[in-house]
């Protein structure tokens, strides 16, 4: 899978599972500030990620995770 | 291990009629609970021209993950039913009301636990019918 396969399926479950507004999402959006991902959203993000790409995240992965763009790259470090 | 008829369902969580808006539980597994009630006039608030409301269809989902979350904790674990809060709906839909006297049947399907929040979603179904579908999220009160 190419980084831009994991933007647009991120942003796919950004906008229709976690009902974030699209105007609000690029790849500079810092996770809390600008998404919204809380600890409460978190849970979410976990199932999502494990449903799209079939691994699954532990909360403390978020700690070093700024940007959209940081999560991306995580994923795409993580599923090779 | 107690016949599941044999639970009261007020052991399960706290809330007290005319607030209460589940009946019974009829499974558990890991994955899944299954909760069933009927709504009735003089009996449960939020009632709305002779129909359980949408408010009331929400509290009863938010009360059947709340009755997975008090079996788990009392029958599993053999700890104390904690105090949760529902921290989010989300997804949620509403095809119909149910009737006073309809009985539902409410599975909850438990998705993700983390720290202290639990991720469920919730299908009500009257008869074969799914009537409202929701994902929903609690938190439980720290000792």
């Amino acid at each position: 899978m190419t980084i831009d396969e994991i933007y647009e399926k991120v942003n796919e479950f950004l906008v229709e599972d976690l009902e974030i507004e699209e105007s609000k999402i690029s790849e500079d959006a810092r996770l809390k500030e600008d998404l919204g991902i809380d600890s409460l959203e978190v849970v979410d993000v976990v199932v999502l990620v494990e449903e799209q790409f079939g691994f699954k995240m532990k909360p403390e992965d978020f700690k070093d995770l700024i940007t959209l763009d940081d999560f991306c790259k995580f994923i795409a470090n993580r599923i090779g | 291990m107690k016949p599941f008829s044999d639970i009261p369902i007020g052991e399960l969580l706290p809330q007290q009629p005319p607030f209460r808006f589940v009946d019974s539980l009829e499974e558990y597994t890991a994955e899944l609970a299954r909760i069933r009630f009927t709504p009735e006039e003089g009996k449960n608030l939020l009632m709305e021209d002779g129909c359980l409301s949408a408010a009331g269809l929400m509290e009863h989902m938010a009360q059947c993950s709340a009755v997975r979350q008090g079996y788990y904790s009392k029958y599993i674990l053999h700890l104390p039913v904690k105090i949760g809060y529902i921290g989010q709906f989300r997804k949620l839909r509403i095809n119909c009301l149910p009737k006073a006297g309809e009985t539902l049947e409410t599975t909850i399907f438990l998705k993700e636990v983390i720290s202290n929040i639990t991720l469920v979603d919730a299908e009500v179904r009257l008869g074969d019918e799914l009537i409202a579908t929701a994902s929903l999220k609690s938190a439980l009160k720290d000792d």
